[in-house]
């Protein structure tokens, strides 16, 4: 019972520093952004009426992250 | 707290709009997909802005912001992390495949790619959550107005109702969306306000910080989003991180009937898929207007804000900074907060109804003409259910806690039956099943106070209880998967993931 306390609670991971904590977050939206720019261009402009730079969604993605890591590395 | 006559006339002016809206685009549904879907032809910007206002709700509005006076930034994480990923995902994966599809609901989607079964289910578990949560919703309304205004309950019930009721009774989803333009409109100008004049009150937001953090040790963390997972904060980042931010903001962005509703009524392919990226930048101001009020209230109110109370602070704040006029506009963003979480949530009920219980099991042939009919009644009837039932929720303590604990339940394995289904060609309709069933089982057990007090070191531990379901239920759906025999790849190829999709 402890055992699975232990890992249900996450309290192995009691021991990580600030740093890592924050390298676990921006890992994981290091993974979305990989993620998102890979898209095939086709898909992401389907239904677009025209092929303007701006309708890129993989832009916005990447914005919308760099706005992220930029929070949860200042905070 | 007394308004003033003009507080009172912007009140006023807030419903007629809403109302005005409501009548004149009655007179433009005249078929299922226009009640339902608001016709497919919206832009993405107006969908985003309604998929924030739906989201931000009354819980957000007033809650949050009681949740940042006694925790400080960390509860912003439930609009960054809890947003900004799931809703990229949501974009690029769920999305696009539920447009493409031509569904009105997402067990519709899970009825393409499992079976009747998962759709019938899933459609039930939604129409249960919903009705709870719109019930709830009144009632929060009413006890709000009387405890801050000493409106009668039953008045600011009925008022919010007979509002609510007028435009989405009428005119289904797009009434809900064009509304919900104007009511975060009405949020964010109130809620700027309030952080302009409540950071201009303490000295800007450098002092904010040092005098927050010069209260004391218990307060040294209110500026940071990551709390130890040592029990000692409800929010870990461990079940931020975990729970939070890859399954119950997934499941919700992509598992919400109320919210993917919203975005199936985009006008291509590429809007559906913009809602949702547009949306999460609007989401990233609203801890501005939610959570950082909330430790202003801090530094203004002091700590004298009994414990359990802390939901009073922003309200209390409103009567202290803002002038006559603004205080108006701010009750008109409590009422349009309300009124978000009911019109959506009424429209997504209505719908699940028409199009999975009622066309599958009671009527087949259904004209469209039946099909808008059995909508709005369906709206009708449940507005008149929640409102005469409402007043239950003053005997259930829990009954809040109890929505959101429901809500936690089903999001780890709803978000496993629509990611195996999507990415695992081998998952088959048994499998979504018992994956979806048992796995909800599972969620609501460890949930338990007798349970969950031997597992977990917080109160309320469904950031967690949602991570650990999702990797049962996916257990589930791969053991009972590779006992049964799928489907024909052809049969769901067009619901399956794949790179080179175009």
């Amino acid at each position: 019972m402890r055992a699975v306390r232990y890992i249900l609670d996450f309290e192995w991971a009691l021991g990580f520093s600030d740093a890592s904590v924050r390298i676990c977050f921006l890992s994981v939206f290091a993974l979305v952004l990989v993620f998102a720019l890979l898209q095939n261009k086709d898909y992401v402009y389907q239904g677009a009426p025209d092929r303007a730079r701006w309708r890129d969604l993989r832009l916005w993605a990447a914005a919308l992250l760099a706005i992220q890591a930029g929070i949860y590395l200042y905070f | 707290m007394t308004l003033f006559p003009i507080d009172y006339a912007i009140v006023a002016l807030y419903f007629a709009a809403t109302i005005f809206i409501g009548v004149y685009l009655t007179g433009k549904v005249h078929n299922s997909e226009d009640y339902f879907l608001a016709g497919r032809r919206l832009p993405f910007w107006m969908i985003g802005m309604s998929i924030v206002a739906t989201d931000i709700g009354a819980t957000s509005l007033i809650g949050l912001g009681g949740e940042g006076y006694r925790y400080g930034m960390v509860v912003a994480n439930w609009d960054w992390i809890g947003s900004f990923m799931a809703m990229i995902l949501c974009a690029f994966i769920f999305i696009p495949y539920y447009w493409r599809a031509k569904v009105y609901t997402i067990p519709e989607f899970l009825g393409i790619r499992y079976n009747q079964a998962v759709r019938t289910l899933y459609s039930a578990i939604w129409i249960l959550i919903l009705v709870f949560d719109i019930g709830i919703t009144f009632y929060a309304t009413g006890i709000l107005m009387e405890t801050l205004l000493g409106w009668d309950y039953w008045v600011s019930v009925l008022a919010v109702a007979l509002v609510v009721g007028v435009y989405v009774v009428g005119a289904g989803l797009s009434a809900a969306i064009y509304t919900d333009i104007l009511h975060s409109s009405v949020m964010f100008i109130g809620g700027f306000a309030l952080l302009g004049i409540g950071l201009w009150k303490v000295g800007g937001l450098t002092e904010l910080i040092s005098q927050v953090q010069a209260m004391g040790p218990d307060y040294s963390h209110h500026f940071s989003l990551y709390r130890p997972p040592d029990g000692s904060s409800p929010y870990p980042w461990t079940g931020i991180l975990f729970g939070l931010g890859m399954v119950m903001s997934t499941s919700y962005f992509a598992g919400n009937q109320t919210l993917v509703q919203c975005a199936l009524s985009a006008k291509s392919e590429w809007d559906a898929k913009a809602t949702m990226i547009f949306g999460a930048f609007l989401k990233a101001l609203v801890p501005l207007i939610v959570a950082v009020p909330g430790i202003i209230a801090l530094v203004l109110l002091g700590q004298s804000v009994p414990p359990g109370k802390e939901d009073q602070v922003i309200p209390i704040l409103v009567k202290e900074l803002l002038p006559p006029g603004m205080v108006g506009l701010m009750f008109a963003a409590f009422l349009a907060a309300m009124m978000t979480t009911i019109d959506s949530a009424l429209n997504a009920l209505a719908t699940l109804w028409t199009k999975d219980i009622y066309q599958v099991f009671l009527r087949k042939n259904a004209d469209e003409k039946e099909l808008v009919f059995v909508g709005r009644a369906v709206t009708f009837l449940v507005i008149v259910i929640s409102v005469l039932s409402s007043q239950m929720s003053r005997q259930f303590e829990g009954l809040y806690q109890f929505t959101q604990t429901l809500l936690s339940i089903v999001a780890g394995p709803s978000l496993a039956i629509l990611v195996l289904g999507m990415f695992w060609k081998r998952a088959t309709q048994w499998g979504g099943f018992w994956g979806l069933l048992l796995g909800s089982l599972l969620a609501f057990c460890m949930g338990l106070d007798q349970i969950a007090t031997k597992f977990f070191s917080i109160k309320d531990p469904f950031l967690y209880v949602s991570f650990w379901s999702f990797g049962f239920a996916s257990a589930v759906v791969v053991i009972v998967s590779l006992f049964t025999k799928p489907w024909e790849e052809e049969r769901i190829s067009s619901v399956l993931w794949s790179w080179d999709r175009k």
